[in-house]
């Protein structure tokens, strides 16, 4: 038998074709795991493709982790990491509280490890440069129920040499400790107060993650986390402080507006969370009050503590403020005229800020072909990827920094 | 620079089947190859083997080289517009790849070899909608191929892949 002609074409052209495969993320990622199973050389194929640009569930890291250990090659190569939370997987109208992820077996039940993924994860680790105490604590929690998330996540990061753009996609920050250390000010909740707490609200006791943290602090050059888990209807919490100054190499930073405040709802000076380097700042979901008090506060920071901040990115619902809103709302009204007239004032000190409306060919996509298929949460995470230029994910896009 | 002397002049191509096709050059300077080639060994009307591509093939090239001879330039730096276009397959296009796999494989392949971008990603898009949907099983339909896995083999690739599904 002749052999097929899909065949004969080389490497390099099968994956020029897996790279114009179109749709969202999740039948994108379908797609290659089904090319995958094809033969042997699709499968060569559709794996570099996955493991290139991987977009993992948070409780699925184990199993990529183990990819790695298997193709040291691939790990070199991949430059943007995005992790992906449960919440997003949850379908639209199902409780998101704590007792129901725990029930579905997220956070919280390490999985069933095999004894040569332990053995590779405890070798790394060995010969990792940190104290023996941490290591230990790192070995430790790999197979610990909930801890194993975020001690997989670490070994993740630190695996992928040249990881440069970390997409967050529908996130709470506090699932991310190898972010850094949050703060919950001194009358933060404890973790006693809440089912929920329990799960996303900890005392901090991973001393092995301040090591990995300052590693991905240094190296980390774009940063998205577009959605906070408070933006999401029934899910009211606040974010823990955070502050990104000690992320010394980036320059793009994506946030939801609910990081501008601290935990008492004051807005944050920029110079208590934006880190000197930072080109392009996008604020997600910004709400007019705080947006306002903060863009002032940026725009009037002397240029030369942000002196390569060149622009501000606004997703916001809200069109000008017209004649119509001043006559029916004139607190809403001078709210929004501040925020203009701070764009105002930030293109006068080389600040371009700049509103952006949820691309609206991408949401007509996306309504009309299968609204059934996606849940709200995902909907919402997909727009806030809109701007990278329709339906491709952001490690898609060829601007993540090599 | 080079418009100069762009008052249709030929170029005359030599197929891999000895076929000699003739021209315009504007037309055949679609490809990036023919193009480095007449400025490399300028225009003596000696006419130019490609001997990769044969004469049914090649025509095929040229008729979308032809319908495509104003088209810009693909830039470099306008990622932006290059990734809107690759949402969709213009009309035209879509006609023409209404072609047997055999040709379309051929044509990717020329497209390739000749250098010319834009057919190129037209013929992998036509390719990555066939693909696009498909269960393993439907995709081996599709393009005649064996499963060269054992069942072992394919088990422990399921096995290998969950980390990337969503559940």
């Amino acid at each position: 038998m002749a052999i097929p002609l899909i065949l004969t074409v080389p490497d390099e052209i099968l994956l020029a074709i897996l790279f114009r495969i179109q749709g969202l993320p999740r039948d994108k990622t379908k797609d290659l795991i089904s090319l995958s199973i094809v033969c042997k050389r699709f499968r060569q194929v559709a794996l570099d493709q996955l493991l290139l640009n991987p977009s993992v569930q948070l409780w699925n890291v184990p199993g990529l982790v183990r990819m790695y250990f298997k193709h040291p090659r691939l790990a070199a190569k991949v430059r943007a990491l995005e992790i992906k939370t449960p919440i997003e997987a949850l379908r639209l109208g199902q409780p998101i509280e704590a007792e129901d992820l725990a029930e579905a077996g997220y956070f919280f039940a390490a999985p069933k490890l095999d004894a040569g993924l332990i053995r590779s994860c405890n070798l790394f680790i060995e010969r990792f440069d940190i104290t023996t105490e941490n290591k230990h604590q790192w070995v430790e929690h790999l197979q610990k129920d909930r801890d194993y998330v975020y001690a997989f996540q670490a070994l993740l990061v630190v695996m992928l040499p040249n990881l440069k753009n970390v997409f967050l996609g529908f996130n709470a920050l506090s699932n991310y400790p190898i972010l850094g250390s949050v703060s919950f000010g001194p009358n933060g909740p404890s973790c006693s107060e809440h089912p929920q707490h329990l799960l996303r609200w900890k005392p901090w006791t991973y001393n092995y993650l301040k090591d990995i943290s300052s590693i991905i602090m240094a190296k980390l050059c774009w940063l998205e986390l577009p959605y906070a888990s408070s933006s999401c209807a029934g899910h009211q919490t606040t974010e823990p402080d955070f502050d990104f100054t000690r992320h010394t190499s980036l320059t793009q930073l994506s946030i939801c507006a609910s990081l501008l405040s601290d935990l008492n709802g004051a807005v944050k000076p920029p110079t208590r969370m934006l880190p000197t380097t930072l080109e392009v700042l996008t604020i997600t979901s910004s709400p007019v009050d705080q947006l306002a008090t903060f863009l002032e506060l940026l725009v009037s920071t002397p240029k030369n503590l942000f002196p390569a901040l060149g622009r501000v990115e606004l997703y916001c619902a809200w069109g000008f403020p017209d004649h119509n809103l001043q006559q029916r709302s004139p607190l809403q009204y001078r709210k929004k005229m501040a925020v203009y007239n701070c764009a105002l004032k930030g293109s006068k000190v080389g600040i371009h800020v700049i509103q952006r409306h949820t691309p609206n060919a991408y949401y007509a996509h996306v309504r009309n072909r299968m609204s059934t298929e996606y849940t709200d949460v995902e909907l919402r995470v997909f727009e806030s990827r809109g701007f990278f230029g329709g339906l491709c994910r952001l490690s898609d896009s060829q601007n993540v920094v090599q | 620079m080079a418009a100069t002397s762009a008052d249709a002049k030929k170029v005359t191509l030599t197929t891999s089947d000895n076929a000699d096709l003739t021209v315009e050059r504007e037309v055949a300077e679609r490809s990036i190859l023919i193009k480095n080639l007449l400025e490399d060994i300028g225009d003596n009307g000696d006419a130019i083997p490609i001997p990769n591509v044969n004469e049914a093939v090649m025509k095929k090239v040229l008729e979308w080289c032809e319908q495509h001879r104003k088209d810009p330039p693909a830039s470099q730096d306008d990622d932006a517009d290059s990734r809107k276009k690759s949402t969709d397959i213009d009309e035209w296009d879509q006609k023409f790849m209404q072609v047997d796999q055999e040709m379309l494989f051929e044509i990717i392949l020329a497209a390739n070899y000749l250098d010319i971008k834009a057919l190129l990603d037209v013929g992998c898009k036509t390719v990555a909608n066939m693909i696009k949907g498909k269960s393993p099983d439907e995709i081996r339909k599709t393009f005649n191929i064996q499963n060269d896995f054992t069942p072992e083999e394919e088990d422990q690739i399921r096995r290998e892949n969950e980390w990337a599904e969503d559940r």
